[in-house]
């Protein structure tokens, strides 16, 4: 909606990394972003899976 | 005892009143900015920029669909159908004997399995974009059909096993072994029995799949780069332009695009919601 403007200040993880990939061509930089927001939702994942037992 | 009857009667009129009006709200909030896609998508060029704005307007035109038409739209459509229903008979295929496969037998990692079914569509489709891509040009899928297909069922394929899964759970085993004793195959048993059985399920599955893959983007706008395999979403957005007035032209599409995904909703929602309740109360 904002495009992550003024100044990146409305800028989420997910757009950042697809314009850091595709649009800078920091494909480092944007793995790297992409191993952050993979440990941040490590951590509701199992969180989410300690609170919700599959039953058998 | 009339007078708490009364009382009472008064309440829930009251409360049915609220309900309306909070449901009335929402729904507003929800099916304005429909109303206004359609409105906008027939609104003669001058209108729909006008102020104020116009939200009945007298003059009617469909040059925006022709236009729309024009600038390839009934491929962008073709590339699209040709996608979601690769996706889709690509994802019931893999879905459908891993869940029956988690229903009806037990095996080591069996709830790993399925646990792992549940976390990662948790994760969002942004994070595997750059190795996908890697991978697709790697492989030298990049510009093809099945790099979108692929893709798209990695995202929906935990999903599916999910809602399936519970299907296949609720129906009775004895059926099944029955048909054992009498000599069918386990495929057998699985297709002339548990998927005709669980129809509502597999409903549901394919509806979701459909969707998802009719609305998918990114990996459509990062893949493809080929103009004539552009789905009809990348095609949406590339109607954008910086200076010309082409709302009404991106609202005409935004109708051909939405219109197919809402009448599947609207002609499967019973199976939809079904699907959607088993998955969330067995798990």
């Amino acid at each position: 909606m904002t495009r992550g403007g003024p100044l990146g200040s409305s800028e989420i993880l997910a757009t950042y990394l697809y314009k850091t990939a595709f649009c800078d061509f920091r494909v480092g930089t944007a793995c790297a972003i992409g191993v952050i927001m993979f440990f941040i939702m490590v951590i509701f994942a199992f969180s989410y899976s300690r609170l919700y037992r599959i039953e058998e | 005892m009339i007078l708490r009857l009364i009382k009472q009667g008064e309440i829930t009129i009251i409360r049915r009143v609220q309900n309306a009006f909070f449901a009335l709200l929402l729904s507003l909030f929800i099916l304005f900015p429909f109303y206004w896609m359609l409105v906008t998508s027939v609104k003669v060029k001058p209108d729909v920029f006008a102020i104020p704005p116009i939200y009945f307007p007298m003059r009617f035109t469909i040059k925006s669909f022709l236009y729309f038409i024009n600038q390839g739209a009934p491929r962008y459509i073709l590339n699209t159908v040709i996608v979601a229903m690769g996706t889709l008979l690509f994802t019931l295929s893999l879905a459908v004997p891993s869940a029956y496969g988690c229903a009806r037998f037990n095996f080591p990692g069996k709830r790993k399995f399925l646990s792992g079914a549940i976390i990662t569509q948790m994760f969002p489709g942004v994070l595997l974009i750059v190795p996908l891509y890697r991978l697709m040009k790697f492989t030298g899928l990049l510009d093809s059909y099945f790099s979108l297909i692929l893709a798209n069922t990695t995202i929906v394929l935990p999903f599916s096993i999910m809602i399936l899964f519970s299907f296949f759970k609720e129906l009775p085993v004895s059926l099944e072994e029955a048909a054992l004793i009498d000599g069918c195959s386990r495929w057998k048993a699985l297709l002339h029995i548990a998927l005709p059985l669980s129809l509502p399920g597999l409903i549901a599955t394919a509806t979701y799949i459909f969707i998802v893959a009719w609305n998918e983007y990114m990996f459509a706008v990062t893949f493809i780069s080929h103009d004539e395999l552009k789905t009809l979403q990348v095609g949406l957005a590339g109607l954008k332009t910086l200076y010309a007035n082409t709302w009404a032209d991106i609202l005409a599409g935004a109708v051909i695009a939405a219109v197919p995904v809402i009448l599947l909703f609207l002609i499967f929602q019973r199976f939809i919601v079904k699907g959607l309740t088993a998955g969330a109360v067995k798990g």
